[in-house]
C-alpha cells in the first residue's frame, strides 16, 4: 500500500505529511532542500525546539517504502506526536491571539537567523502541553535581501482580522474560520468592524487601507514589481508594528450570560465535594490515558483527571469559559488540560477540499473515556434530542463513560421547563437508564448526596461499536 | 539631561498633564503619518529599485498585489512610530520619568489579560 499524503498536506510543494504503519511522518522533497538544511545548521531549529515554541522531529536514517519510488525526495522526517489536533474555530480569544504573537515571536527569530517564515497559517500553530507550539518545519525558507513578507496578507487574514472581529464586534466572529479556510476576508473584516475600530492606526491600516489596496492593485503585477525593495529592517518593524497590533486587541472573558449563568453554581458544598470524590473514584477505575469532558465549564472537574497526569480535553459551548479556562491554564503552567471550544449540538465538521483538510470532532477522537457533568439535561431538554440518540453519539466518542443524570424536579431543569410545554414523559431516571442501556454496560451509579443527582460510570457494550 | 534650559520648562509644564495626552497625541501622530504615507503612495510604487531585481521567489501562498504594496508602506510607518516613540521617552527623561511605557512593559508576557 502507498502511503497516501494527508487529506491537508497538499498546498505546499516543499513537502508533505503521510501517515505509515500508524506513524505521521513529513517527506521534505528536493527543491526545499537548502532551505531546510539552512534551518537545521543556522541554529535556528536548535533555539526554537530549546524555547519549546517548535515541534521537535527526528530525520529518518532508512528511507520509507514510499521514498525509494519518489524522485521529489529529500528527506524524511518523523516530527514529534501530535495526540490530538485542534483548529482555530475550537479556540478562544486567547488561545488565537497567543497563536498570532508565537508566530510573530518564530518570525522574528528566523530573521535573526537569515530566514522568514513563508506562510502563517493559524493552523501551523497547535496546542501541546499548554501552549501554543510551531507545527510546520517547511516554513521556513531562506531570506534574501529586499524581499517583502510574503505571509502578511496571510497573517492578517488568520489572525489579525478575527481577533480585532471578537475584541470590537462579536467574540462569537470567531466562528467564521469554519467557513473560510484561508481566514477572515479583509473586505468582510471591513464591513463588519465598527467605526470606532478605525480610531486604532494598526486595524486601520492593516485591514481597512489593506482591503481597499487589494481591491484596487487585484491583478495588478505591475504596480506591485515596482516597489521598492524592502530592507531587513522594515521587514522588522513590520513584524514589531503586528505583534503591537496583536496585543492591544483584548476581549475579557465576563459579562456574557453564559459567565454570568455559571457563576451560580447549583450545587452547595457538600454536594460538591461529593461529586468530585466520586468523580476521582470514577477516573481512578477506569485508567484512561485520555479523557474529554464535555461541557467542562471552567474546567472544574477536568482537572481531576489532568492532576492524575490523563491527557484532558476541556470542551464548552461558552467562548468566556472556554477562555478563562485557557487562561487558567496558562497562568498555572498546567500541562495536561486543553480547554477547546465545541457546541456539541453541531460539532465541529469534516471541511475543506473533499471534506478532508480538517476532519470532524469524531474522527479526532482517541479519548477512552468520555465525562458528561451536568450535561445532558441541556442536550435532552433546551435542544430537544432524545435520550437514546445521546447514548448513540457516546457510544462513538469512547468506551467509557462518566455521566451525570440531572432529574425534572432540579432547580436548573425547572428553569428550563418553566417558559415550555413538557413533552418529555421520558425524561425519567428510569428512562434515562433505559435508552443508555441499549448502548452501556452501567457499572456503578452513585447519587450525589445533598442534591437529586445521580453520577453513573458506564462501558460501552461490545457489540453497539459504532 | 538636566541641563539648564530644562528646568524653565519644567516649571511652565506640568509631566503629569503632558502624560495624558501621550495616548492621544502619539494616536493623531500615527494617524497623520498614515494619511500622508497613504496619500504619497503613487510615489512609493514609482520609486526606483524593483521585486524583481531581488530575484525573489514565487511564493506557493498567492501574497497579493495590494498585500505588497502596503506592507512597505506600513513598515515605513512603523519605522517613523519608533522614531516618535523614542522622541517620546527622551521628552519624558527630561522631565524626570525614567519608566520605560507601561503599556508595552506589561504587554512582554502572553495572555496577561
Amino acid at each position: 500500500m502507498t502511503d497516501a499524503a494527508l487529506g491537508a498536506s497538499f498546498r505546499d510543494p516543499s513537502g508533505f505529511v503521510f501517515e505509515h504503519a500508524g506513524v505521521v511522518y513529513r517527506q521534505v522533497n528536493r527543491n526545499f532542500a537548502r532551505d531546510y538544511d539552512h534551518l537545521m545548521s543556522s541554529g535556528l531549529y536548535d533555539e526554537l525546539v530549546g524555547d519549546g515554541s517548535l515541534l521537535a522531529h527526528e530525520e529518518v536514517a532508512s528511507p520509507l517504502p514510499r521514498a525509494l519510488e519518489d524522485a521529489a525526495h529529500y528527506k524524511t522526517l518523523a516530527p514529534e506526536r501530535i495526540a490530538f489536533v485542534s483548529y482555530p474555530y475550537e479556540w478562544s480569544f486567547s488561545q488565537l491571539k497567543d497563536a498570532a504573537l508565537t508566530t510573530l515571536r518564530i518570525a522574528q527569530t528566523a530573521l535573526r537567523h537569515d530566514m522568514i517564515l513563508k506562510d502563517s497559517s493559524a493552523y501551523n500553530i497547535q496546542f501541546l502541553r499548554g501552549r501554543p507550539v510551531f507545527i510546520d518545519t517547511l516554513s521556513f525558507e531562506r531570506y534574501e535581501e529586499g524581499a517583502p513578507w510574503v505571509a502578511y496578507r496571510q497573517f492578517c487574514q488568520h489572525f489579525l482580522a478575527p481577533l480585532a472581529l471578537a475584541a470590537h464586534r462579536d467574540v462569537r466572529l470567531l466562528q467564521l474560520f469554519r467557513i473560510h479556510m484561508d481566514g477572515v476576508p479583509l473586505d468582510l473584516a471591513r464591513s463588519l468592524l465598527p467605526a470606532r475600530a478605525w480610531l486604532n492606526p494598526h486595524l486601520l491600516l492593516h485591514i481597512r487601507v489593506h482591503a481597499n489596496y487589494q481591491r484596487r492593485y487585484a491583478g495588478d503585477t505591475d504596480s506591485a514589481s515596482k516597489v521598492r525593495a524592502m530592507s531587513k529592517q522594515a521587514l522588522r518593524n513590520l513584524l514589531t508594528a503586528l505583534t503591537s497590533a496583536t496585543k492591544r486587541l483584548r476581549w475579557r472573558a465576563e459579562g456574557t450570560e453564559w459567565a454570568d449563568y455559571y457563576d451560580g453554581d447549583s450545587y452547595d458544598e457538600r454536594a460538591g465535594d461529593h461529586k468530585r470524590r466520586v468523580v476521582g473514584e470514577f477516573i481512578d477505575a477506569i485508567g484512561p490515558t485520555e479523557l474529554w469532558d464535555l461541557g467542562a465549564n471552567t474546567g472544574e472537574y477536568s482537572r481531576i483527571a489532568a492532576e492524575r497526569g490523563i491527557d484532558t480535553k476541556a470542551f464548552d459551548v461558552d467562548p468566556a469559559c472556554v477562555d478563562r479556562n485557557y487562561t487558567a491554564v496558562r497562568k498555572q503552567g498546567e500541562t495536561h488540560l486543553l480547554p477547546l471550544l465545541l457546541d456539541l449540538t453541531n460539532p465541529s465538521p469534516s471541511i475543506g477540499w473533499a471534506l478532508a483538510e480538517r476532519d470532524s470532532i469524531v474522527e479526532r477522537g482517541g479519548a477512552d473515556a468520555v465525562m458528561a457533568l451536568a450535561l445532558v439535561h441541556h442536550i435532552a431538554i433546551s435542544n430537544n434530542v432524545p435520550l437514546r440518540r445521546i447514548a448513540d453519539f457516546m457510544a462513538r466518542l469512547a468506551e467509557h463513560l462518566i455521566i451525570e443524570f440531572v432529574p425534572k424536579s432540579d432547580p436548573k431543569v425547572a428553569v428550563l421547563l418553566s417558559t415550555r410545554e413538557d413533552i418529555f414523559p421520558d425524561y425519567t431516571q428510569s428512562g434515562f437508564e433505559a435508552a443508555f442501556g441499549e448502548r452501556f454496560t452501567i457499572e456503578s451509579r452513585v447519587p450525589v448526596e445533598g442534591s437529586e443527582r445521580t453520577l453513573y460510570r458506564m462501558r460501552r457494550r461490545a457489540t453497539s461499536t459504532a | 539631561m538636566p541641563g539648564s534650559g530644562s528646568g524653565t520648562i519644567r516649571s511652565g509644564m506640568r509631566p503629569g498633564n503632558l502624560l495624558l495626552l501621550r495616548p492621544i497625541a502619539r494616536r493623531l501622530a500615527v494617524g497623520a503619518a498614515a494619511l500622508c504615507a497613504v496619500a504619497s503612495l503613487p510615489a512609493v510604487s514609482q520609486a526606483a529599485g524593483s521585486l524583481a531585481d531581488t530575484g525573489s521567489r514565487l511564493a506557493y501562498v498567492d501574497p497579493g498585489s495590494g498585500s505588497f504594496i502596503l506592507q512597505a508602506l506600513v513598515a515605513t510607518l512603523a519605522g517613523a512610530a519608533v522614531a516618535i516613540n523614542a522622541y517620546w521617552s527622551k521628552i519624558k527623561r527630561i522631565f524626570g520619568r525614567e519608566t520605560p511605557d507601561d503599556d508595552e512593559a506589561k504587554d512582554e508576557s502572553p495572555s496577561d489579560d
